[in-house]
């Protein structure tokens, strides 16, 4: 039996290693040309050549585009909006999921939908009633819009889907309160959802562009307008500081990512249940 | 016990109200900010599609009823054509695209729990992290790739003879091709996550009691893992489906130059409708605004309907 | 599970709680500043510009330029630069709010920026000080003036497009590099021809993925060709533009594949692979810091001291009218000195970019940097890109999707040049001009 295990795992880490290889071989490359001498060739670098260089172009980097300054206002309205999907986008998708009302269909529609249109077409107008209202370069300004995760209340009913009708009955009869059951039951329940959703909702946040460099000016740098700045068509910015910055800001969302997969844990066991 | 019971319908009237007031209470967070910011610039950009808003309108549109949309469905006109160019890419890149992306992903999710807790550790973290690096730069190392003659991949393309002595960024079909490449690199840590995550949901006992009755890894893959994923599965392809109609990042940075007509590459050969839609956007020129609209709109229309299919098809098999 | 949850509750609560906080403090009255002057009778003025002038360099002449201007000019409190680039620029102005007081952006959308906000009326500076009107290049200035004589911008920024040559590689092929410039286009493609003998690759593709080298090729004919637009339809004709195909046709000969601007062409050319790129001057501090050996030459004429190429892209400021005089008049003011004498012979000087004011662009002691003294020879010659602030079609670009067929060999150069017209017929339609 240990053999055969043990067997299969060899069988199955090979795909695994050739996707594996896919995945960090161009990061690996980006890496080796960030840490090789100006006067190699780019684009064909695997290995690393100089130590010193990359240093230096790591450091040019960090001051250039004040990274510290944009990794901390992205990071603080990030965090902003994810808390605010998580909260509303599990209450959304507890009340869909569960429970049949007037006008469910209706109002399930146009969640749907509001995901088909691009985002392009309704930023103008968008942006012109957010700065109407006072709120142009805010944190509530910016986090407000993006807390309408469409996307979210997805992810979170395909993840209630699994949860047996019968916790909801039992809480019932023991006479919870609506919300009382969303709080106390559901939502642990839900955890892998919500840590899913969460690190993802965070990613595609952190790497928004088009709506954060409209709504902000001076107070508030986003890490990606920062990273777009340093990448503009219009003039020349050493190409191995740009790769630095980009390598640089793909650190945080990874370690988000890290940290809160930790924390995804095995499935529903049976003694949850009451009989 | 995987299909949910319909609520019983044996309540009292009263309650039922009241019950329906929960209801809409715990909608109200979302939809409250939902509707402020985005049914009503949603219904804006909708209602536009039938002005000649432009640059030039100030606020003053005037209403042309469908002027914009037969204008773009005429295929007269330089933003008809291209916009009709950009339909044919995408009819071939989204099949390409999510069935290549999909079953990477998938295949991912499900081997990854046969390893053991190092490997499992370890592999997970590696298959998210092309979805971590700013896609700027990770297409634009998969560009050097692809460089004509001297890049890696390319080269590697060329020796099983695909795509011999070929400018992949600025060849039709290719091109395309390119894209999806790029793609599938990026976007399947995204599908991998939700996935793997939902894998994680499925109780353990069952696995163990498939081990009693001596099932290999794959039957227990076959068999308990697939069916039970399924509702996520469905979720991940069918925003999929809705992600990859509305392409545009990545060839938008491929493609990307000073002028506006660049985009998509010469003879529009990675051009999608999104990139025409903002083209029309920042152009200027009359009606540019409300034409990108109806593009919008008309793009919307197909997106829905191939969700309806999907959401159709899901009911009657499942 | 309990005690899971208790401790989950907490966290969530205290984030809850540091995110009010945070929204509390961050969340303020939005960008409205007053339009009129502030309680001490000074205006604060907010200048939108390309993100290279607030970096490095740029940044500290710019820095300087704000310090100058606040402490000469008494009615105005501070000055705010804040970096936007075309596409945000753009999008930004056309949603009429949040605009600033002036700004720094292509020539290209001028069109756009006239129809979509009311720009300032800059006449005022031109009639005021003849002197300081007259130093640009009549071409620049006539374009930023309007159809009813007045002027709406201050031309400020240019640039040609250059070609590097690496003078090692062409020492290696045997080229005499100090006494051979480029100066016909058939001493170009001898110097091609060398390199390739010596086993290096010459140059990179000059028709694919990239309007700015079939473009710049097409510039070299611009005396010849009747440039305008009547009645929908472009006033070029396609017997004028012919010649520039079968010269692409020619490059593609010594072509490594490559397209223009890529990360490839340039890699190659920094480690000695190519001989001949071209490129925009702002790529210039890149091979310094490479350590390349190069000289730079203009894209070169069909005869000796000829005409020669290159399609010339223009930087202007504009100013945004505030419905408040005083306000209007400080703007006009720090237009007038972004587009001095002195604020653009530093800028070209310590930049080595090239502006608009031909009074800088031939002043010797401006063109301190090699790079500058071929750029002021390039804007004597080439074409603009486009009829700038008369017309939003970006004629030349039509050119893009025409150039590879030709070098494919599915057009000859005469279908080439009539495709050509076609499409560019076919976007002054779609502006409706």
């Amino acid at each position: 039996m240990k053999n055969r295990k043990s067997r299969e795992r060899l069988l199955w880490m090979i795909p695994c290693v050739i996707w594996g290889f896919v995945c960090l071989f161009p990061i690996w490359v980006l890496f080796s040309g960030t840490f090789s001498r100006d006067s190699e060739n780019l684009v064909n670098v695997i290995f690393p050549s100089s130590f010193t260089n990359g240093i230096s172009k790591i450091v040019t980097a960090l001051t250039t585009i004040d990274i510290g300054r944009a990794t901390l206002d992205t990071m603080v309205y990030s965090a902003f909006t994810v808390l605010g999907i998580l909260i509303i986008s599990s209450l959304a998708a507890y009340e869909f999921s569960f429970f049949k009302f007037p006008g469910k269909k209706l109002l399930f529609g146009l969640v749907m939908v509001s995901m088909m249109l691009p985002q392009v077409l309704y930023i103008i107008p968008l942006y012109r009633m957010v700065y109407n209202m006072g709120l142009a370069d805010t944190l509530l300004g910016i986090s407000l819009p993006m807390m309408v995760a469409p996307l979210a209340v997805f992810i979170m009913m395909q993840f209630i889907e699994d949860l047996p009708q019968s916790f909801i009955e039992s809480a019932r009869i023991d006479g919870a309160g609506h919300f009382t059951i969303y709080w106390k039951i559901v939502l642990p329940l839900m955890r892998n959802g919500i840590l899913t959703t969460a690190v993802l909702m965070f990613m595609r946040i952190w790497g928004q562009y088009l709506w954060p460099s409209l709504i902000t000016a001076n107070k508030i740098k986003p890490i990606s307008v920062a990273i777009a700045n340093i990448i503009s068509p219009n003039y020349w910015v050493d190409s191995r500081v740009k790769i630095a910055a980009m390598l640089i800001a793909m650190l945080p969302p990874l370690l988000i990512y890290i940290f809160f997969q930790k924390r995804v844990i095995e499935g529903v066991t049976a003694s949850g249940i009451k009989e | 016990m995987k299909k949910k019971e319909k609520q019983t319908q044996k309540k009292p009237r009263g309650s039922l109200k009241k019950e329906y007031l929960m209801n809409y209470l715990g909608l109200l967070p979302f939809f409250s900010l939902f509707l402020v910011f985005m049914l009503y610039p949603f219904v804006y950009g909708i209602a536009m599609s039938f002005t000649d808003w432009s640059v030039s309108s100030r606020g003053k549109v005037n209403f042309t009823g469908l002027a914009n949309y037969k204008f773009i469905l005429s295929g007269e006109g330089v933003s008809s054509e291209r916009f009709l160019t950009s339909l044919k890419n995408l009819l071939i890149y989204v099949p390409v695209t999510l069935l290549i992306g999909m079953s990477i992903a998938l295949m991912l999710a499900l081997i990854i729990n046969n390893l053991g807790r190092k490997g499992y550790g370890f592999f997970r973290g590696v298959f998210f992290t092309p979805y971590a690096l700013p896609l700027f730069i990770g297409a634009g190392i998969w560009q050097w790739f692809m460089t004509p003659g001297t890049g890696r991949v390319s080269q590697l393309f060329a020796k099983i003879g695909i795509g011999v002595g070929v400018d992949w960024a600025n060849t039709a079909i290719y091109a395309i091709f390119m894209v999806v490449l790029i793609d599938v690199w990026h976007a399947t840590g995204f599908n991998f996550v939700i996935l793997n995550a939902g894998t994680k949901d499925i109780s353990p006992d069952l696995y163990d009691a498939a081990e009693l009755d001596g099932a290999t890894s794959w039957q227990k893959m076959r068999y308990i893992t697939i069916p039970l994923l399924e509702p996520i599965i469905f979720m991940v392809v069918t925003y999929g489906f809705i992600s990859a109609l509305q392409v545009y990042d990545i060839p938008y940075i491929l493609s990307s130059t000073t002028d506006a007509n660049g985009i998509g590459g010469p003879g529009q050969v990675m051009l999608f409708p999104v990139m025409e839609m903002v083209r029309n956007v920042y152009l200027g020129s009359p009606s540019g605004l409300g034409r990108a609209a109806a593009e919008g709109v008309i793009l919307m229309g197909i997106i829905l309907l191939i969700t309806l299919i999907q959401f159709r098809f899901r009911r009657k098999n499942v | 599970m309990k005690h899971r949850n208790n401790g989950k509750r907490m966290i969530a609560l205290i984030l809850t709680l540091v995110m009010v906080c945070t929204a509390l403090s961050g969340c303020g009255k939005g960008d409205d500043s007053g339009k009129k002057a502030s309680s001490d009778g000074g205006y604060d003025l907010v200048f939108w510009t390309y993100s290279d002038m607030v970096l490095n360099d740029q940044g500290k002449l710019m820095d300087q330029w704000v310090k100058e201007f606040v402490e000469e000019n008494d009615d105005v409190n501070s000055i705010t630069v804040v970096a936007k680039d075309d596409a945000d620029l753009l999008t930004s102005l056309m949603a009429g709010v949040g605009l600033p007081d002036m700004f720094c952006a292509s020539a290209r959308d001028a069109m756009s920026f006239q129809r979509a906000i009311d720009l300032l009326d800059l006449t005022p500076i031109y009639e005021g000080d003849k002197e300081w009107a007259d130093g640009f290049y009549k071409g620049a200035r006539a374009a930023a003036t309007n159809d009813e004589g007045k002027n709406f911008a201050v031309p400020f920024m240019s640039f040609v497009p250059l070609i590097f040559r690496n003078t090692d590689v062409l020492e290696k092929a045997g080229i005499d590099w100090k006494n051979e410039p480029l100066n016909t286009w058939d001493d170009f493609y001898a110097q091609c021809e060398k390199v390739k003998a010596a086993g290096i690759d010459a140059t990179h593709s000059w028709s694919t993925g990239h309007f700015t080298c079939p473009a710049g090729i097409l510039a070299c004919d611009a005396p010849s060709l009747t440039i305008g637009h009547e009645n929908g339809k472009t006033t070029v004709k396609p017997e004028q533009c012919v010649r520039a195909f079968e010269t692409m046709l020619t490059m593609e000969k010594y072509s490594n594949g490559t397209t223009y601007g890529s990360q490839a062409a340039t890699e190659a050319f920094k480690t000695g692979a190519l001989g001949f790129l071209c490129a925009g001057p702002w790529t210039e501090p890149d091979y310094q810091q490479a350590g390349v050996h190069y000289d730079i030459q203009l894209i070169p004429a069909y005869e000796k001291d000829g005409w020669t190429g290159g399609c010339q892209g223009q930087d202007w400021m504009y100013g945004v009218d505030s419905k408040d005089a005083g306000r209007n008049d400080a703007i006009r003011r720090w237009l007038k000195k972004m587009g001095s004498f002195e604020t653009q012979k530093a800028f070209t000087k310590v930049i080595g970019r090239s502006t608009l004011r031909q009074d800088v662009m031939n002043d010797p002691e401006a063109l301190t940097l090699d790079v500058a003294k071929v750029l002021s020879r390039g804007l004597n010659a080439g074409m603009p890109q486009m009829e700038f602030g008369h017309s939003s079609v970006f004629w030349v670009s039509a050119i893009a999707d025409v150039a590879p067929r030709v070098t494919s060999g599915e057009l000859t150069p005469q279908q080439g040049a009539e495709e050509f017209i076609k499409a560019v017929n076919a976007l002054y339609t779609e502006a409706g001009e």
